[in-house]
């Protein structure tokens, strides 16, 4: 009992040091003061005056956008990748390409970033929006293949596939009809999480974004030098439950272990 | 189950959804070119600046940020293409210079140009004048007037033990080395060792008294008291001191060094005529006096004097009397070897 107490105490001090500061920030947000440290009563000014922030709004629209374009192109070729590693039997090259999926996870991302930007430079395309959504896509692709993946190998030790073509499916019939269904959980939660990732982006977004492509953290970041207004706070309480409502939305579409069973 | 999907629908579908983006950029690409792209801090302007210059000449500004001088240099350095007009702190100018990222802003071709004070005419680090001051400041100390009882007149107050904790320094090379250098009467162009182990000295026997080495958060700090003095540059401090009215600024009675934001036109810039006229613009008198008292920095721009708001104007913090703008000086421009032996110390203080 004793144990498991100091357990309990051990995890709200974990709890407690995560998420006390998004706490602070969410009662600051109501601060009526334009710097976060000294309380001046409550006041819901910061979050009119977001909302009245055009070129605030502006940012915001195009990070949803951006991040939409990002989730979709990752979905696609995160599925097609996935599906090509689980179904087909191991390749020449097939751990190399395993290794360069996982890339953009672990180099680091100014190294990246500025890589994207010599390169499109180099080969004379212009950055525009659609550029800056692939570079999105490529950092995106590890979560959604992460996601997609796992899915794919419990269909597979479920040979519903097979099964199907067994009555008769052609193989294309089989994947349209049996496993894409089934990975579409999968598909989405790999969505959901390339949507935070590529809207968080700042590093790779400052490098590629071409003119006039100004997103949300660029726009938070470049306030910088002239204090962060507590519009920020407000703002970031917005963003902080939009990011818990995906959160909840990919817990919903997250595929349990034994789900692929009961199909 | 869902429709049945023909496998030519699927490919086109798989083709057509990364396509989406290039519709939606598209869509949100304005037809007409009169444009100019400028690339600034955010909020480092006035309000009704840009608005009012598209009114008066119809071209549009697209006004795209940064966050740091060095990921600015690093972004343009790396080929990004299509900015017209920059923002460029004064020290920065010869690198930017040297790599031909900018193209000299022809004299001749602006009308107001003449409106600069003498002071930014032909300074050390842009002596032919290729650029265009466009704000300026100090850097100097910060003080909470409550809780330190004399107020400092002194570099060296910065290194008084009493203050022990209670101390900021910025985290920057320039600003620390060129303090220890003032302090130590060294020369900013000595490419002597010795020098650079007194400044070294220097600057570790105050690491104790020192806090944080910050160049940002330590304003918080200031406000909420965790620190009293910090060394800091002025137009940041007069924002701070909004949220905290016990919170003052001094120049050391030593001197000190100032830094000048300049436009710079980028080299092959796309909208030459119009990054000219709003170079223009941002000259003319009530447009710099508009910019300065929304920003609240000082501008460079002596016509535009009167129109400052008077108070702002008479606050010998923003626009330094006379005999202290004489012992202001602007930051030496740096060769490679230089700057290595800068970075170097300031890289011994900081692990020290």
């Amino acid at each position: 009992m004793k144990k498991s107490r100091g357990m309990g105490l051990y995890c709200a001090g974990v709890f407690g040091f995560l998420y006390l500061p998004l706490a602070v920030m969410f009662v600051f947000s109501f601060n009526d003061a334009r710097r976060n440290v000294v309380w001046k009563g409550f006041t819901l000014k910061w979050y009119s005056a977001l909302f009245q922030n055009t070129d605030m709004m502006a940012a915001m629209l195009t990070s949803v956008e951006l991040a939409l374009s990002a989730a979709a192109i990752a979905a696609v070729i995160g599925m097609l990748a996935s599906y090509a590693m689980v179904k087909h039997k191991p390749f020449r090259g097939r751990s190399a390409y395993d290794a360069l999926l996982s890339v953009p996870l672990m180099m680091p991302e100014v190294a990246l970033g500025v890589g994207i930007l010599t390169f499109l430079v180099r080969a004379g395309y212009e950055l525009d929006f659609f550029a800056l959504a692939c570079s999105h896509a490529l950092i995106c692709l590890p979560y959604t293949i992460a996601a997609v993946r796992a899915r794919l190998i419990s269909l597979q030790e479920s040979s519903l596939e097979d099964a199907a073509m067994d009555l008769g499916a052609t193989e294309w019939q089989a994947f349209v009809k049996v496993t894409l269904p089934l990975a579409r959980p999968a598909i989405i939660s790999g969505a959901l999480l390339s949507f935070t990732v590529s809207f968080q982006d700042f590093v790779t977004s400052f490098f590629v974004a071409g003119i006039g492509i100004v997103t949300m953290p660029i726009k938070i970041y470049s306030m910088i030098k002239f204090g962060v207004s507590p519009e920020i706070n407000a703002l970031s309480v917005c963003l902080l439950l939009a990011t818990f409502t995906l959160i909840a939305l990919n817990a919903a579409f997250a595929v349990r272990p034994d789900e692929a069973s009961r199909h | 189950m869902t429709e049945p999907i023909s496998r030519r629908g699927f490919l086109k579908a798989a083709i057509l959804a990364p396509l989406i983006p290039s519709l939606l950029a598209a869509c949100r690409r304005s037809s007409d070119e009169k444009v100019v792209n400028f690339f600034n801090w955010s909020n480092y302007i006035g309000k009704d600046t840009l608005p009012e210059f598209t009114k008066r000449t119809g071209v549009a500004v697209r006004y795209d940020l940064f966050a740091d001088e060095d990921e600015m240099f690093t972004k343009l350095r790396a080929g990004a293409r299509g900015y017209d007009l920059i923002v460029v702190g004064d020290y920065h100018i010869p690198r930017f210079r040297a790599l031909n990222l900018i193209e000299p802003i022809p004299a001749a071709e602006l009308k107001n140009r003449g409106n600069l004070g003498p002071r930014f005419r032909s300074p050390v680090y842009d002596p032919e004048e290729t650029t265009v001051p466009y704000l300026w400041g100090t850097t100097g100390i910060a003080y909470n007037r409550k809780r330190i009882k004399k107020a400092p007149t002194s570099w060296r107050d910065l290194w008084d033990p009493q203050y022990k904790d209670r101390v900021s320094m910025l985290d920057n090379v320039r600003d620390c080395i060129s303090v220890a250098m003032q302090l130590l009467n060294i020369p900013q162009t000595t490419r002597d060792p010795e020098d650079f182990k007194k400044i070294r000295e220097l600057l570790v026997k105050q690491k104790p008294l020192v806090k944080q080495y910050s160049s940002a958060s330590y304003l918080n700090s200031l406000v909420a008291g965790e620190i009293d003095l910090a060394m800091t540059w002025s137009g940041d401090l007069f924002q701070t001191a909004r949220e905290n009215p016990d919170l003052d600024y001094v120049i050391p009675k030593e001197g000190t060094y100032m830094w000048v934001d300049c436009l710079a036109m980028m080299r092959g810039a796309r909208h030459r005529a119009d990054t000219l006229r709003l170079i223009d613009y941002l000259l003319e008198p009530d447009v710099a006096a508009g910019i300065a008292n929304s920003v609240r920095y000082a501008t460079p721009n002596l016509a535009a004097q009167p129109k400052i708001d008077k108070e702002l104007l008479n606050d010998p913090r923003v626009y330094p009397t006379p005999a202290v703008m004489k012992k202001l000086q602007l930051h030496h421009v740096l060769d490679s070897e230089q700057s290595e032996l800068w970075s170097k110390t300031w890289a011994d203080v900081k692990v020290a």
